[in-house]
């Protein structure tokens, strides 16, 4: 999960609109999730869309920052697979 | 007069070489762009629909519909096309996924369909955007 963080942090201070549009909003999503003001069935939807949208912008042939992007896809993975709450409960 | 024809066999063949190799490259298509475009209000209609208790099974099946005659679409043109095909690909099972959703979990919230309709849109411009690029 502090990998994800790090990442997303990364992604946040790009010069890359799109990518910083995306990483704030899992950022935002896990925060909602924390409190409680989203179920973790709603940000594991949200966040398996941001997941979505990062792959179809990959798919592109020159964009910038595409490894990047490609790590964040991987770990967006390894997160919905391992469960968004569980994997924020290791963390804190 | 042997050199000479040499040359013209080097061009015959240089000619060859930049015709295969224009066949491999994928060039804009004007439909694939009208046909994603398309598709932008019927699915916002949809996810209007979901913020309504009755979901009409037949539109959502016009909507499915219009997603495998545009995919089919897209395959026929080949292996140079792929890049375009795969993103449509995650696009519809994006539809799908969140189809499901909405028959899992009840009447969606304005501010959740809104979220989700806003995701989907932007999944449709960056395909369009792809399409678009191949004009450069």
């Amino acid at each position: 999960m502090s990998e994800i963080y790090s990442l997303l942090e990364e992604l946040i201070e790009s010069d890359d609109e799109f990518l910083e549009e995306q990483s704030l909003k899992v950022t935002r999503y896990i925060k909602e999730l924390e409190v409680g003001i989203i179920t973790e069935g709603l940000c594991r939807s949200y966040i398996q869309d941001v997941r979505d949208l990062m792959q179809i912008n990959n798919i592109r042939g020159e964009i910038k920052n595409k490894a990047l992007a490609q790590k964040i896809i991987e770990e967006l993975t390894k997160l919905l697979i391992k469960g968004v709450a569980s994997a924020i409960k290791g963390v804190l | 007069m042997k050199y000479k024809k040499y040359f013209i066999g080097v061009i015959v063949v240089l000619f060859v070489l930049v015709g295969c190799a224009g066949s491999l490259m994928s060039r804009y298509d004007k439909e694939t762009h009208q046909n994603m475009a398309y598709l932008k209000p019927m699915i916002e209609d949809v996810y209007s629909m979901y913020q309504k208790i009755d979901v009409d099974v037949v539109y959502l099946n016009k909507v499915n519909n219009a997603f495998r005659h545009i995919l089919a679409y897209e395959k026929s043109k080949g292996n140079p096309n792929v890049d375009i095909v795969r993103q449509i690909e995650i696009v519809y099972n994006m539809f799908d996924r969140h189809a499901k959703e909405r028959i899992a979990q009840g009447m969606w919230s304005k501010a959740h369909a809104e979220n989700k309709l806003k995701n989907i849109q932007k999944a449709i411009d960056l395909v369009i955007e792809s399409e678009l690029l191949k004009n450069k």
